[in-house]
């Protein structure tokens, strides 16, 4: 069983009952112990995977071990960190009458998970109006630590990025000012950490909707996705399943649900969740969780070794999970059109670009 | 000898699930203490040499008194490696 298998036993929020039995005869199976801390970091795991390993009485080695606890102990400090300047942020926006929508992990490391440190992040992101833009970032500025060699110049096309120290720490702070499609409709409250701040975040539909659309967007040509974006969704959608409103959400957004019932082949959604979102599975994809693997992600000198005949499947042909994820199919979609017309087209699209930039050089 | 260590106060100590880690949390490096290496820690303080640090040691553990000053030498050293001391 290799590392991304194993982890993917670990990517939910709950880990109980059958799951933890799961995760328990998968660890016993399990050998590539020295690999796990450095995966489960770049998945934004480390956290929950120790969390549910201990909870399922699994004995981790101990080199394992001490490089996951190292990892949550940094974790711990740095939700702590991110939670006070988040508080003090969203406090501050109040204050001026500044609605602010807390977005993605920075919402559900304190609305979903059981404990923030279990839900590493990059980024805080927040979403603003476009009007109130620069009065929120005037009032970033003024938190404590606020750095202005970490504001990251160029057009700000979607958002707006600055940081700050804190504690050692730099805290990345995105500020959004466009995310389209997403409704800014009966925002859902939450206590952020133990600042004692009630914040916002999106109503239950439109959280579910970003966190597919997300980890959708993720699985592009250029980047790789992380179990952390599948515990999420699934995760967000077994804890709040009496509150989506599936069948508007089927309606406005069936992308959203195949996305998640492809999930489901990554970490099981409950019984819950498949019939209140009337979910139809059917057969898994082929390689499921294989990200692209062609180019243009990987540059042709560090493919090299793969030979040509194989560079070009990967990149013309790449795995139904990722054709099903990136354009958002259901796992019974035909993919005909997708694998022999469009990703082709797309892939001679990348190409024509790159030609074309080069020339301009 | 009479060099005095001072701790960095950027670092933190911490227990967790049996394991005492001494870190910061900007960085990805890690010292993985026993207790001896915690006692040590704490006594870093700017005020006390190192040999005050070795006697303190010897006469609260005389059992393990030859190889207190060896312990001392070698935390300290790894504790300055690491940029978790200074030694004044």
């Amino acid at each position: 069983m290799n590392t991304y298998s194993f982890l993917s036993y670990c990517a939910r929020v709950t880990c109980e009952g059958q799951h933890r039995r799961r995760l328990a005869n998968a660890a016993q199976q399990f050998t590539n112990w020295e690999t796990l801390p450095e995966q489960a970091e770049f998945h934004n795991l480390a956290p929950l995977a120790y969390h549910h390993l201990k909870a399922a009485g699994v004995e981790i080695p101990p080199d394992a071990k001490r490089s996951l606890l190292a990892l949550i102990l940094r974790h711990r400090h740095a939700a702590q960190v991110r939670q006070a300047v988040l508080g003090e942020f969203v406090s501050a926006c109040q204050a001026a009458g500044i609605q602010v929508i807390v977005l993605k992990g920075a919402a559900l490391a304190s609305l979903l998970y059981p404990e923030p440190e279990l839900r590493p992040m990059r980024d805080l992101d927040v979403w603003v109006e476009r009007a109130d833009l620069e009065e929120a970032h005037r009032l970033l500025t003024r938190l404590e630590g606020y750095d202005p060699h970490l504001e990251k110049e160029g057009p700000h096309v979607k958002h707006l990025m600055s940081g700050l120290r804190r504690d050692g720490l730099h805290v990345s702070v995105e500020i959004h000012f466009r995310l389209p499609g997403i409704r800014r409709e009966k925002p859902v409250p939450f206590p952020v950490g133990t600042t004692g701040i009630v914040a916002h975040t999106l109503s239950y539909d439109e959280m579910l909707r970003h966190l597919c659309t997300h980890m959708a967007h993720h699985a592009n040509v250029f980047e790789t996705t992380r179990l952390i974006w599948a515990a999420d969704a699934v995760g967000f959608a077994e804890r709040f399943v009496e509150r989506i409103d599936w069948a508007g959400l089927r309606k406005r957004s069936p992308e959203t649900l195949n996305v998640l019932s492809l999930l489901h082949f990554l970490t099981p959604l409950p019984e819950a969740v498949i019939e209140g979102a009337g979910l139809k599975i059917g057969r898994a994809p082929r390689d499921v969780g294989a990200d692209f693997a062609g180019w243009p992600r990987l540059s042709l000198a560090a493919q090299r070794q793969k030979g040509l005949p194989r560079i070009l499947r990967d990149t013309l042909f790449p795995s139904e999970w990722w054709l099903c994820l990136h354009y958002e199919l259901s796992c019974q979609h035909p993919l005909f059109w997708y694998r022999w017309v469009r990703h082709p087209l797309a892939i001679a699209g990348w190409t024509g670009r790159l030609i074309h930039d080069k020339i301009k050089k | 000898m009479e060099r005095k260590p001072k701790r960095n106060l950027e670092y933190r100590l911490e227990e967790i699930d049996g394991e005492l880690l001494l870190f910061h949390p900007g960085d990805t490096k890690m010292v993985y203490c026993n207790q001896t290496a915690s006692l040590i820690w704490q006594l870093c303080d700017g005020t006390r040499s190192v040999q005050q640090i070795i006697d303190l040691l010897a006469a609260a553990y005389p059992e393990a008194a030859e190889s207190i000053a060896e312990d001392v030498n070698g935390t300290l050293q790894q504790f300055e490696q690491h940029g978790a001391i200074q030694l004044q």
